[in-house]
């Protein structure tokens, strides 16, 4: 049926276009029903813009997992070093001691088998080497 | 529930992570930015809090036990976000969470991303003027017309806690819009 209206009533040319776009706006939520707007082609950029975050999020966790590997495995190396050298050192110290009072002991034992006296032990100094100052006491 | 947990399967698997990240940014990108917008006003700030808000939500979706909705999960950081955003802001500017929220509303005539007329400017203010936990549940409710049980998961408040929320705010914008009118 013929609506009367259509003949007495006129509506603006486009006005029901209009009409369903508003309706559209007005009853989808949150659409600048309440004076809130955005910028034109803001949600397209805001996609790309939170995807292109998150990927440099992504990239930089797997290379701080790659530098926190790395880092470990250093720090496992330095420590593994430094226990081998701690007990390198703490073994090896008494056995250089042992070897340098054996030197020493030897160095002794040769000068005594050797048997030097005093004229052989000159013999084997320089002149200028000798004490040729004599110091005289009046007390016998 | 079950298409949930398969489509959550696929945001903590590294070779599908990727792809399902892009589908929940293109799904929930316009919501959660209404959402956010609403408490922060500002589009700028918005803009801010939403791509911080989907950055957390990449970074912990690891530690989603699924305990909730996706959804509400999602909307509980974003609200989250958004409350710490305007707490910083306005400890930056010496001011309450309050005050620096009514100073941005002041400046809504102003705002090129608000077309609102002249009702929609007081209503703005007055929301502003609620204490924090009522303009939220106001603006999920009265806005977005969430359900009182969706609210509570996010907000994690009793239902019963919502509604005297509601109530009160729904109460002091009536007054206080039949003064200024």
């Amino acid at each position: 049926m013929k609506s009367k209206n259509r003949k007495t009533f006129k509506v603006p040319k486009g006005y029901f276009d209009d009409l369903e776009r508003s309706l559209l706006k007005k009853t989808r939520l949150n659409y600048n029903a309440y004076g809130y707007r955005t910028s034109k082609d803001y949600f397209n950029r805001l996609e790309k813009e939170i995807l292109r975050k998150t990927s440099k999020v992504s990239n930089l966790n797997k290379s701080k997992i790659f530098k926190l590997t790395l880092l470990t495995i250093s720090g496992v190396a330095a420590s593994l070093i430094v226990f081998y050298n701690f007990s390198f050192t703490s073994s090896s110290q008494p056995f250089v001691i042992i070897q340098k009072e054996e030197v020493f002991k030897d160095f002794i034992e040769t000068y005594y088998l050797e048997d030097f006296n005093s004229y052989e032990v000159l013999s084997m100094l320089e002149e200028n080497e000798i004490e040729t100052t004599l110091i005289y006491t009046s007390i016998p | 529930m079950e298409q949930q947990s398969l489509f959550v399967r696929a945001l903590k698997n590294p070779d599908s992570s990727d792809e399902a990240f892009a589908s929940l940014v293109s799904e929930y990108k316009e919501r959660l930015y209404w959402h956010i917008r609403k408490i922060v006003i500002d589009h700028d700030d918005a803009n801010d809090v939403v791509q911080n808000t989907f950055i957390k939500i990449h970074l912990n979706v690891e530690n989603f036990k699924e305990n909730s909705s996706l959804y509400t999960w999602m909307y509980r950081i974003a609200t989250n976000e958004s409350l710490n955003f305007i707490k910083s802001k306005a400890s930056k500017m010496g001011l309450k969470n309050q005050g620096w929220i009514e100073s941005i509303a002041e400046g809504l005539v102003a705002d090129p991303y608000f077309d609102g007329d002249e009702t929609a400017i007081i209503l703005q203010k007055q929301i502003a003027q609620l204490p924090e936990k009522q303009r939220v549940v106001f603006n999920m409710r009265y806005f977005d017309r969430m359900s009182y049980e969706s609210i509570s998961e996010i907000l994690e408040t009793s239902v019963g806690a919502l509604k005297s929320s509601y109530h009160h705010a729904v109460k002091k914008i009536k007054l206080r819009l039949s003064d200024e009118v």
